[in-house]
């Protein structure tokens, strides 16, 4: 028995805005939880997509965690692929609880002038999100056209580029250079486990 | 005899999916095994490839373990290349039994429904390949991936 692990739960994400929930548990010889990366097929993927953490009921990263922000580049020396917590975790066979969201419509949200919180957006109510909620979708996108650039088409395929506007969002894909989505994906995370 | 050494597995990846299963000896000179780093010739083919391997029958890292996460592009400095692993492996002369899979099917992943999103890795994953003309991540076959394996008396 090595005094580390890296223990991985595998996602499969079907559609654009899934929400993908998990619950494991922690592998009982391993005391510590020292940090946790995700891996993503693809990287138009990561643009607005969320992932929520617990351990024992304890919310470690909250739903609105931009998953961006445990992901890494092969120009990352290996040893800095994670988010390593400051102070590890304490696992005692505990449960692991984790929310993946997916956002590849991220292109497809309204204009927030028209909002009535009047561009203000709750984290927890990305409205991609809604598209798919109990095995059910409530929109399908499953032929999407906005300013004559497809957004996704019935073979599967989100093109991640685009916008309802003919102006680009700040950040957000460029139509001329869209990085496309293909469903489904893998999200795995990765726990590393120490004694 | 020097500290250090770079202990290299060279393989050869045919097909699309292919898995390699290998078995290595470590050199008896060497105590410990410091770390790992697999070299692959296309960026392409990084994408959804695993290795795991065993030291004397002991798992050090799993079958899914992302090759993503043992590799490095250029633009990293020579010293970080290597994955260092968080504590000292006992090598003296053990047995590796490793498996490498190659990922180039990715884009082939089969839905698995919509009940949950959490699969076993165990399932086979992967659409036929029959009828499919084009190679999804245009990776070149055959290629090698050439594992080192740094060695040191620490």
């Amino acid at each position: 028995m090595r005094g580390f692990r890296y223990q991985q739960v595998n996602l499969r994400i079907s559609r654009s805005g899934q929400r993908v929930y998990f619950n494991a548990e922690s592998h009982k010889d391993y005391t510590m939880l020292k940090g946790i990366a995700l891996s993503i097929g693809y990287d138009g993927a990561l643009f607005g997509s969320t992932f929520g953490f617990r351990v024992d009921e304890k919310k470690i990263l909250d739903e609105s965690h931009e998953a961006h922000l445990l992901v890494f580049g092969n120009d990352v020396p290996p040893n800095e692929r994670m988010m390593f917590f400051e102070t590890p975790v304490p696992l005692q066979a505990s449960k692991l609880e984790g929310i993946y969201t997916d956002s590849a419509l991220q292109a497809l949200l309204g204009n927030t002038s028209y909002s009535p919180g009047g561009g203000v957006i709750p984290p927890a109510a990305v409205n991609v999100k809604k598209t798919f909620v109990s095995g059910k979708d409530i929109v399908s996108y499953s032929h999407v056209i906005a300013d004559a650039i497809l957004i996704s088409d019935n073979a599967g395929v989100f093109t991640g580029g685009g916008g309802l506007s003919s102006g680009v969002a700040a950040g957000s894909p460029d139509p001329a250079n869209p990085a496309p989505v293909y469903y489904p994906y893998d999200v795995r995370i990765t726990m590393y486990l120490s004694k | 005899m020097k500290s250090n050494k770079f202990q290299r597995i060279r393989l050869r990846v045919s097909a699309a999916g292919e898995t390699i299963r290998f078995n290595a000896v470590c050199d008896r000179g060497f105590r410990t095994i410091k770390g790992i780093f697999v070299s692959l010739p296309q960026d392409k083919a990084v994408q959804g490839a695993t290795l795991g391997f065993r030291l004397n029958n002991v798992e050090v890292l799993d079958d899914g373990h992302e090759v993503k996460n043992l590799t490095a592009t250029n633009s990293v400095a020579p010293n970080s290349k290597f994955f260092l692993f968080p504590e000292k492996i006992e090598a003296a002369g053990g047995s590796i039994e490793g498996r490498y899979t190659d990922g180039s099917k990715y884009p082939l992943l089969v839905d698995n429904g919509e009940d949950s999103g959490v699969y076993d890795p165990g399932k086979v994953n992967f659409k036929t390949l029959s009828g499919y003309t084009t190679n999804p991540f245009g990776v070149v076959f055959p290629y090698d991936v050439v594992i080192n394996i740094w060695l040191t008396n620490d």
